[in-house]
């Protein structure tokens, strides 16, 4: 038993001693952010303008060892909060331990759903505000308490599975971005379940999905619940001056203790870009782009309500003269299929940056 | 005693170093009919910021490892392990090339974050094949760039236009009979 234990002891001292000769302990500072110009005009009314630093946020990292590190992320959303408006929020929070082979997060974290949940910096994305779809099928930012593991099955294949604060049921309905609890004095009685895989084992390309589940209870009572369910997948190219972007997800809510009690809600966008800075002999990137989205918030026996669906035609230019910012600007139309409503046509102009 | 000889040959793997992890890469590389000689390279400081301007990459550390690669006493090849900033902890990888200062292999011996690590893909990796110091190393046109990697992407194809550079002052150098 001596013996065993001597043993386990030298076995300790070596993975200990087994350091990495070029790591440092250190700490970092970095974020993103982005002003906008929006302009909105609803059939003949007059437009709407507004000029808006909509986002600012810091990053703050430490990394202790090799393995061990922290990470955290604040958001100042439109300059300052005062009654009501304007967003402080601490969006990410965790603690980390990696291997070669995976590692897990435990803290406030962001699950794994859509492309723009977890890469959601400006020069990321093409349009000057993040499309609808990932607002509306994907509440993004999404961000909550919790842990989550991944692990490397193969090379360019990550798995991953995340147990999440519950949502909040009162908020669930048409989508459940307002079931967010962005991690204040959020439930923990049945857990947000995430599941997630994601292949980038070929040059340019991002594939992958998720499903995620919930029995939120509604008003923080565990007997009386709104079950969410998500599934999506996502798929990004950009390689050869080509960018293309299809993103699809549904929302399916069991039971009627939702309002309103929608069966399901979902949809899917489509970007298409092309780079034309060397034909222009620029440096940085300079990208044409368009945009086509079809989603819904909310279908019934009868099938997709009307004034919930809508459909978006965009297309913009987006220029990168570093990787780290982007100048936007993007023009189109929202419609719904209800004939009574007017078609919505925005003008968006925007600059963002991230390091 | 069997256990024992076990437990060693176990904690032994814990223990291999970034050193001993190239040198097996390096191996695998340029095969095993080889000899491997290593050096701790601490390039002076006017070669430094030689080397610096040209890649437009500041150094990490103050030394390299190099490995000449040696067949029947005649030179085949150069290895280098180096350093490159990824979002904020060092990206530690090997670059081999051959004689003739081409890239044959490239490898990420150790990434140590938990966005972007799909630069170690072989598939992604393989791009820089055949590449030398006046090669194209741009991403978004020679070479593909990764999706949500866009700092360690930047960074690994510095890296390793910096270690070509290296590899033609070498070889240079060789000629004349020392580095």
């Amino acid at each position: 038993m001596k013996m065993k234990l001597r043993l386990m002891v030298l076995m300790a001292v070596f993975s200990i001693n087994a350091q990495d000769e070029f790591f440092q302990q250190k700490k970092s500072i970095g974020g993103y952010g982005e002003l906008h110009y929006n302009s909105s005009a609803q059939g003949e009314m007059d437009a709407t303008k507004k000029l808006d630093f909509h986002r600012f946020i810091i990053y703050y990292a430490a990394s202790f060892t090799e393995a061990w590190s922290f990470f955290s992320e604040v958001e100042l959303e439109h300059n300052f909060v005062n009654d009501g408006e304007g967003e402080l929020e601490l969006e990410q929070a965790f603690v980390e331990y990696r291997h070669n082979k995976g590692g897990m997060k435990a803290g406030v974290i962001l699950p794994t759903a859509g492309l723009i949940n977890e890469y959601h910096e400006p020069p990321l994305f093409l349009s000057v505000e993040r499309p609808e779809y990932s607002k509306y099928v994907i509440p993004t930012t999404w961000f909550a308490n919790g842990f989550s593991f991944n692990y490397k099955l193969m090379d360019g294949l990550k798995l991953r599975v995340a147990v999440l604060e519950d949502l909040n049921g009162e908020g669930v309905g048409a989508g459940f971005r307002s079931a967010r609890g962005k991690g204040y004095k959020t439930t923990a009685y049945d857990l947000t379940k995430n599941f997630s895989a994601e292949y980038t084992g070929l040059p340019g390309l991002r594939f992958g999905g998720s499903y995620t589940m919930n029995n939120a209870p509604i008003n923080s009572d565990p007997d009386t619940t709104s079950n969410v369910k998500l599934m999506e997948i996502h798929a990004k190219y950009v390689a050869n001056d080509i960018y293309a972007v299809f993103e699809y997800g549904n929302i399916n809510y069991d039971g009627t203790n939702h309002t309103p009690s929608y069966k399901s809600s979902g949809g899917y966008y489509l970007d298409l870009g092309y780079n034309i800075a060397s034909m222009l002999n620029l440096k940085g990137k300079l990208m044409p782009w368009f945009r086509y989205s079809d989603y819904n918030r909310g279908t019934n026996d009868d099938g997709v309500v009307p004034s919930k669906h809508y459909t978006i035609s965009r297309f913009g230019l987006t220029f990168w003269p570093v990787n780290e910012v982007a100048f936007k600007i993007d023009f189109g139309t929202k419609a719904t299929e209800d004939a009574n409503v007017d078609d919505i046509t925005q003008l968006n102009i925007g600059v963002g940056y991230n390091f | 005693m069997k256990t024992i000889f076990y437990v060693i040959i176990f904690a032994s793997f814990l223990m291999a170093s970034i050193r001993d992890n190239a040198e097996k890469f390096i191996n695998s590389a340029y095969g095993k009919d080889v000899q491997v000689n290593f050096i701790k390279w601490l390039p002076n400081q006017e070669r430094k910021i030689y080397l610096e301007k040209k890649s437009r990459l500041r150094f990490m550390f103050d030394h390299i490892y190099i490995w000449e690669i040696t067949r029947s006493d005649t030179l085949i090849g150069i290895a280098i392990l180096d350093n490159v900033l990824g979002k904020s902890l060092p990206i530690t990888f090997l670059s081999c090339f051959n004689f003739d200062g081409k890239l044959i292999r490239a490898h990420i011996v150790k990434y140590r974050e938990d966005y972007g690590y799909e630069v170690g893909n072989k598939r992604w990796l393989n791009q820089f094949i055949g590449l030398g110091v006046n090669s194209d190393f741009t991403i978004g046109k020679n070479i593909d760039g990764i999706s949500g990697a866009t700092i360690s992407v930047n960074s690994v194809a510095r890296g390793i236009y910096r270690s070509a550079i290296i590899v033609e002052y070498l070889l240079t150098k060789k000629d004349a009979g020392s580095y």
